[in-house]
């Protein structure tokens, strides 16, 4: 964190007054050496504790700050305990998260900053999590503002502050995943791709794969790239909370018109790889 | 800007020629914008819509809701989580389609604050009452 390493420095030469060399700039400057860059513009984070998450999960998460002046150039870091993964959003390039609004923070209004934790399933107790955000005050001594930039005596004043959250962490509850597919529907003949389609529970399930198991006399199946199972469709992992689907080809060729239970082999990693059995109607029209 | 709001291109130097030229500009900004302003008047009128917020907008009704859907979202939103990137604009837009305002209305809304102590007043009004408990 540069920004604050700078500041610190400044401070302290500033407090000691032995660096000729910062004197020089504050006099060609004329700005006063200490008290200038106070932060007198109240922010804080209303937010002391985020919404709960499970291990395993990966989730955005906000946290709400209000200021007493306006702000500009909003940018936060957040540092988590070893094993919790950060990540911020893409729209920023993934180095900071900001506020959701803009990078400006008005006075005596709210916004919120989102970050992604990425829970392991070792995680199993509460944590906590610092925020370091830095902004530029846009209010003079006097308590004048501009809407940009430094304060109406065209100082600009860098600020940082930083808050520490709890983040709960609480037992997953229902099922790891549900099955949406249960039926997929093919003209007799056919030979096609069929969507079968999860929604992860509250967690993460990585790897997951499906295949067929045993097959009526008839029917034959195929997994997209000649593989031995299929994968989803958009990565490897199935989010906690959202849906995805894997591809199997039906070969009903040799198969009469008619219902027929398949049986589904479901592998994935929670806290440890499993397998579990599922079931899909074919019905051959 | 409104309607009967003046133009804003006065310069306060003696240099007149550069001052002429600058009202006339501004006179045709004026009604340039005047006149399409007027004309999403029209449109604003018969929907709870907020057209693009210049700085300094008034704060009204349509302003008000918008506001409170914005407090509401500001008191849940630290106890919701999104399982992608987008799950916060989904949540907003939904928050925002149930008080019949769009996406865009908002950010014409948010973007105005800056610039608006009216705005800022009646969004601290609204929020000086806290977040509900639970």
């Amino acid at each position: 964190m540069p920004v604050i390493a700078g500041r610190s420095g400044r401070w302290r030469g500033a407090a000691l007054g032995a660096s000729v060399g910062a004197l020089l700039v504050c006099s060609l400057l004329g700005a006063p050496a200490a008290g200038a860059d106070a932060d007198k513009t109240g922010v804080r984070a209303v937010t002391t504790q985020t919404a709960a998450v499970v291990p395993g999960q990966s989730a955005w998460l906000a946290v709400v700050w209000t200021a007493d002046q306006t702000v500009t150039d909003w940018s936060t870091t957040v540092t988590a305990p070893a094993g919790v993964t950060v990540s911020y959003p893409t729209t920023r390039g993934g180095s900071d998260t900001s506020l959701y609004g803009s990078a400006t923070l008005v006075g005596s209004t709210r916004d919120f900053t989102a970050v992604k934790l990425a829970v392991p399933y070792t995680q199993t107790q509460s944590f906590s999590v610092t925020l370091v955000s830095t902004y530029t005050g846009t209010c003079g001594d006097n308590g004048q503002c501009k809407e940009q930039g430094g304060g109406n005596d065209d100082k600009v004043r860098e600020h940082s502050t930083s808050a520490t959250v709890t983040v709960p962490v609480q037992p997953a509850v229902g099922p790891a995943f549900t099955q949406v597919t249960s039926t997929v529907s093919v003209a007799a003949g056919s030979n096609t791709y069929q969507d079968i389609a999860f929604t992860g529970g509250q967690a993460d399930l990585a790897d997951l794969t499906v295949r067929l198991g045993t097959l009526p006399a008839g029917l034959a199946v195929g997994y997209p790239g000649n593989a031995s199972e299929s994968r989803l469709a958009r990565s490897g992992s199935l989010v906690g909370g959202t849906t995805d689907h894997v591809a199997v080809r039906f070969d009903t060729t040799g198969l009469a018109p008619g219902t027929y239970p398949l049986p589904l082999v479901i592998s994935y990693t929670a806290a440890a790889p499993q397998t579990v059995s599922g079931t899909v109607t074919l019905v051959v029209r | 800007m409104s309607c009967a709001e003046p133009s804003r291109h006065a310069e306060p130097t003696g240099a007149r020629r550069p001052a002429v030229r600058t009202l006339l500009a501004g006179a045709v900004l004026a009604l340039v914008a005047g006149t399409t302003a007027c004309g999403a008047g029209a449109d604003a009128a018969a929907a709870p819509a907020s057209t693009a917020a210049p700085a300094g907008t008034p704060a009204d009704g349509t302003t008000r809701q918008l506001a409170q859907v914005e407090f509401v979202r500001q008191c849940t939103i630290a106890a919701m989580t999104f399982s992608d990137e987008a799950g916060t604009t989904t949540d907003l837009d939904g928050r925002l389609a149930a008080a019949g305002f769009t996406h865009q209305q908002w950010k014409d809304w948010h973007d105005a604050l800056a610039g608006s102590p009216a705005l800022v007043d009646q969004f601290a009004a609204i929020s000086a009452a806290g977040c509900p408990a639970g």
